[in-house]
């Protein structure tokens, strides 16, 4: 399952962005109170900390064009997140989220070169549910 | 430490493993805090003859899966499962008079984890069974900055450089260390050899990060190093 590395401009552009992508997927997820609620005064840092995550892990993907390293992390998310609260559904939400945090953040030629791995990980993630 | 582990949950794996008794002894001494038990127990398995690199293979590495398993499914704690890392690590550095005594072949290897990887006993297993195997070793641990790994590579004459990674956010550091080891040394005969979990779910995931080869444990380590060698050699001559 590969899809072509971005090219490093697209890269470069993520990296440098990716603090305010991850406030911006944050801030929208903030918003859809049905899903996060149940982590009351906790629940901006675990959405930061889950984005910050994701973001940390799509990287290499975005390198090296692999997108099993994302199949790999969206399984242990799948057994090991409801533990905390967080069930397969919110992921796929917040999944949703953070493309379009990226499309508000970056320009579109960049992210249009990153869209197709975070399609990726939301379609893969709609099968486990 | 207090776990309400029960054994059947974690013996299963182990069950057509010569060593699955030892195993599960020594799996449920380290769940249960007894490091000291742990340590006498294979301490004593040694010294009856049972061969450190079936101690390593059936029992260390057995249990270091299983214990991230268990970490996993959230059964056990952050701090059980850095005990049973640490604990494992300390009863590993008590066999090495075993480790360091085998007759030399010549070769010499560097390995290292990389990025900010505090997952280092894979690696050093590793480089453990390359001292078995007769290679000089030089194990430089977790987190190794690639200036050190350059300038070892150069000083010591490296035939093979071992890199593992367990976090997949660390693969670029992966591909940096290699690009410069490549741009740098381009003109040593050093391979480069992979692993750790990112590299066991995607298999062709090696060719991507530049290196020479790629193995999913300690033993088929030695195999994929004494082959990359031999390719090497043939290809002088």
């Amino acid at each position: 399952m590969d899809i072509k590395p971005v090219s490093s401009e697209s890269l470069d552009a993520f990296k440098k962005s990716q603090n305010e992508i991850v406030r911006r997927a944050t801030q929208l997820a903030l918003e859809q109170k049905h899903s996060i609620s149940h982590h009351g005064d906790r629940a901006e840092s675990i959405l930061q900390q889950g984005y910050e995550m994701t973001a940390r892990m799509i990287e290499p993907a975005l390198t090296l064009g692999d997108v099993v390293l994302l199949k790999d992390q969206l399984d242990w998310a799948k057994s090991h997140l409801p533990n905390e609260g967080v069930l397969p559904k919110h992921v796929y939400e917040q999944l949703r989220l953070f493309k379009q945090a990226v499309e508000e953040t970056l320009p579109q030629s960049h992210s249009n070169e990153i869209a197709p791995y975070i399609e990726w990980m939301i379609e893969y993630q709609r099968t486990l549910l | 430490m207090k776990t309400d582990i029960e054994i059947a949950d974690y013996i299963d794996k182990q069950e057509n493993s010569p060593y699955s008794l030892l195993y599960q002894q020594f799996l449920s001494l380290l769940l249960s805090g007894d490091r000291h038990g742990a340590s006498s127990l294979i301490l004593n398995q040694v010294e009856s003859g049972t061969p450190v690199k079936d101690i390593y293979l059936h029992v260390f590495q057995a249990s270091q899966y299983e214990i991230g398993r268990l970490w996993e499914i959230n059964r056990i704690s952050v701090a059980q499962e850095h005990f049973c890392t640490a604990a494992t690590q300390l009863v590993m550095s008590q066999l090495y008079s075993h480790v360091f005594s085998t007759e030399k072949t010549g070769y010499r290897m560097i390995a290292a984890s990389i990025g900010g990887e505090l997952h280092e006993i894979g690696i050093r297993m590793v480089a453990d069974f390359f001292e078995m195997a007769g290679w000089d070793t030089y194990y430089m641990g977790a987190n190794t900055p690639t200036d050190t790994i350059i300038q070892a590579i150069r000083s010591l004459k490296t035939d093979l450089l071992a890199l593992s990674v367990s976090m997949p956010f660390n693969l670029n550091d992966v591909v940096g260390v290699i690009r410069r080891v490549h741009e740098e040394l381009a003109d040593s005969n050093i391979k480069i050899l992979v692993g750790g979990r990112p590299f066991n779910v995607s298999r062709d995931l090696w060719t991507k990060v530049g290196a020479d080869g790629y193995a999913p444990n300690a033993e088929e380590a030695i195999i994929v190093a004494d082959r990359l060698i031999k390719k090497l050699h043939d290809s002088e001559e």
